[in-house]
């Protein structure tokens, strides 16, 4: 042979070589695109189930599957319980439901590793299964958060369990990894969120606790103020303003005097200029509290009217906060339909004349006529339990 | 204290270092390409009968717990993972070829294995304790650790025998005085055995360093685990490994894998329950 055509042939292997690694390059880097992609998209989930449903979704970018159930894992039972099915048909549910019976799917969570298993009919796993070569075969897709167990995707694969390598094996691993990342965030998300609220209703319970007569007042003034502004098509952190803004409308009660915020009878003058100031002082208290600051104008103005006659500033118009003249007139109705130091209840409809007579005086008439639309459903609403003092 | 560049040159003594049988010397190439399949790796390893039935008999043993027969070498790999079945692989055909049994005057094969399934079970278990990402790895460098013991042994018994004499008679560690008698130690060859034989870096390294951890710097995990099973395992009179030597584990070691006296209480009972797990690795030293 000649040398030179050795050489050539060389040579020409080595190109060769070359292009399969630019190949396996460009692959590689769309995977990575692809991968990230997607773990963003999982990351962006904030709650517990969106993260699980997101992750069914992802899941089918990555991998053709035909039917998928998610599991969460039980620590206390150390168990697995489906939370999630897809396309699950009733053949497929003897097979999920027998990988649970026999183990299968509690070793696999324990081995955080994801394994493919032969649906060949074969083994003790398919007994009472008709037996039969299905070429198909089960993903099984451990999900930790920081090594922990919380859960499994089971994937229905029409593939035979040999033909994954570890290339696509990993890289569902890795993307099973950012759902355990961000179910572990969204535990935490809930769990503050659910604080921030428990902390809210403890607020709002110690007015109760103080003026004997409002009990309940303030979950009927904040649920209220919600049917209103649901009923104007506020955006939803709005709603949720008016709803905590109602729970703690009247706050810096707190500071107000027993005798005169449990006074039987009128208060004099100067008792209500003390009783007035609990605005303020509601205001004061929640300035404090990053998380709680955006409630403040609610809370300031709630006494405000319209007509610019209210306090504690006398503004008037829309230039009162749209969140404080919706609690306004709730709270004006929820005080006008129960029993006061000063008053009997009166009936709810007695409650809508007076609202509708101060339409435009006391309270804005865009929130009135929004009130009017929602009384049915306020009214119609059961009453929550109410306690004797 | 010997350098690098002494013991590479006392290492020519040991130039025909034994090589890995095809079939698994394939299996390890094959392993590290990320494009592999199971089915790839079943139709090398199903071209050696035997190393297949052990390695099945294996992957059905308790050690792994698996709540069903694995069948074929495929579902051995879909099921274990590919990383477990390369590993399982391997210590089979380094058994053979290290490991055989033979009695050899003070030095027993028999219980020097039953030594390296304990510091194997061991490791696995402090991988386990401090979340290592890939237990399995910790087992195989556990069981593998002592190889440099079996070659030191095999190219000049006599040496070997008199390195073990001096260790009893002087309570000195073993390697220590493989390093003055023989010019090498068994963890330096250990680690050169791991390297032609393409084992991953870190059982390399975890081999290389056994009795040295922090000698480098901060201790690496692996390496830890394998020296703190290994001193473990000699405490509790697990097999023997020819080592005379003091039961310290090195403070470095002990304090990444946050071994206090409690923690070794601990890890001594899963110990004696895992080896019980673990008796088909003790098996496969009396042939088939």
């Amino acid at each position: 042979m000649d040398p030179n055509d050795e050489k050539i042939g060389e040579l020409e292997r080595h190109i060769d070589t070359l292009e399969q690694i630019n190949e396996g390059l460009r692959q590689s880097f769309e995977e990575l695109s692809q991968l990230y992609r997607l773990s963003e998209t999982i990351a962006s989930a904030l709650t517990f189930s969106r993260v699980l449903t997101l992750l069914l979704d992802v899941m089918r970018e990555v991998v053709e599957y035909d039917a998928g159930v998610l599991f969460l894992y039980d620590e206390r039972g150390a168990s697995l319980r489906p939370n999630l099915e897809k396309n699950v048909t009733p053949e497929l549910k003897l097979r999920f439901d027998a990988q649970i019976k026999d183990g299968t799917l509690v070793w696999a969570l324990k081995q955080g590793r994801i394994l493919v298993l032969a649906d060949n009919g074969k083994g003790a796993w398919t007994q009472g299964i008709p037996e039969e070569e299905t070429g198909r075969s089960f993903l099984l897709v451990p999900i930790l958060a920081r090594g922990k167990p919380v859960g499994l995707l089971d994937l229905a694969v029409p593939s035979g369990a040999g033909t994954f390598n570890q290339r696509d094996l990993s890289l569902l691993g890795i993307l099973a990894n950012q759902a355990g990342i961000s179910l572990e965030n969204a535990r935490l998300y809930e769990a503050v969120r659910q604080d921030y609220v428990d902390v809210i209703q403890a607020l709002a319970g110690a007015v109760d606790a103080r003026d004997h007569y409002t009990r309940e007042h303030s979950n009927r003034v904040s649920s209220y103020g919600v049917a209103i502004a649901r009923q104007m098509k506020l955006d939803e952190p709005f709603i949720e303003s008016v709803q905590f803004g109602g729970l703690l409308h009247d706050i810096g009660k707190i500071g107000i005097p027993d005798l005169i915020l449990n006074k039987p009878g009128r208060l004099t003058d100067e008792e209500f200029q003390v009783m007035k100031t609990h605005c303020a002082q509601g205001a004061g208290l929640l300035r404090r509290v990053e998380s709680l600051s955006h409630l403040v104008p609610l809370v300031l103005y709630h006494h405000e009217r319209f007509d610019g006659r209210g306090y504690p500033e006398g503004l008037a118009g829309k230039k009162i906060p749209l969140g404080a003249r919706i609690l306004n007139v709730a709270d004006s109705f929820e005080t006008i339909t129960s029993d006061r130091v000063y008053h009997k209840a009166r009936t709810p409809q007695e409650g809508l004349e007076e609202i509708r007579r101060c339409s435009g005086g006391q309270f804005d008439p865009e929130i009135v006529e929004a009130f009017e639309a929602v009384y049915g459903d306020i009214v119609g609403r059961p009453e929550p339990p109410r306690e004797t003092p | 204290m010997l350098s690098e560049a002494e013991l590479n040159k006392a290492l020519t003594r040991y130039k025909d270092l034994p090589t890995l049988p095809d079939v698994v010397a394939r299996v390890m190439q094959i392993v590290s390409n990320p494009l592999t399949t199971a089915e790839d790796l079943n139709q090398i390893i199903s071209l050696d009968p035997a190393l297949t039935f052990k390695v099945l008999r294996l992957a059905n043993s308790s050690f792994y717990g698996f709540p069903k027969e694995i069948t074929t070498i495929t579902q051995a790999v879909t099921i274990l993972g590919f990383n477990t079945i390369r590993n399982l692989s391997l210590s089979v055909s380094v058994h053979k070829m290290m490991f055989a049994e033979r009695e050899r005057g003070l030095f027993s094969y028999r219980d020097f294995w039953k030594h390296c399934v304990a510091v194997g079970v061991c490791s696995r278990i402090l991988s386990r304790r401090i979340g290592y990402r890939n237990e399995d790895n910790a087992f195989t460098a556990g069981l593998l650790h002592d190889i440099g013991k079996s070659l030191l042994e095999r190219v000049d018994h006599a040496a070997f025998l008199s390195a073990i004499e001096v260790s009893r008679a002087e309570k000195r560690a073993l390697w220590q005085v493989e390093r003055d008698l023989l010019g090498v130690d068994h963890a330096f060859v250990g680690g050169r055995l791991a390297e032609i034989w393409n084992l991953p870096h870190e059982l390399r390294l975890a081999i290389e360093r056994q009795n040295e951890p922090s000698k480098q710097g901060t201790a690496d995990p692996l390496t830890s685990v394998v020296h703190a099973a290994n001193q473990i395992c000699r405490r509790q009179n697990h097999g023997s490994d020819g080592d005379f030597g003091p039961f310290d584990i090195d403070p470095g070691a002990a304090s990444l894998l946050r071994l206090d006296d409690g923690a070794l209480a601990d890890v001594g009972q899963k110990l004696e329950v895992q080896l019980k797990e673990a008796e088909e690795f003790l098996r496969f030293s009396r042939g088939s």
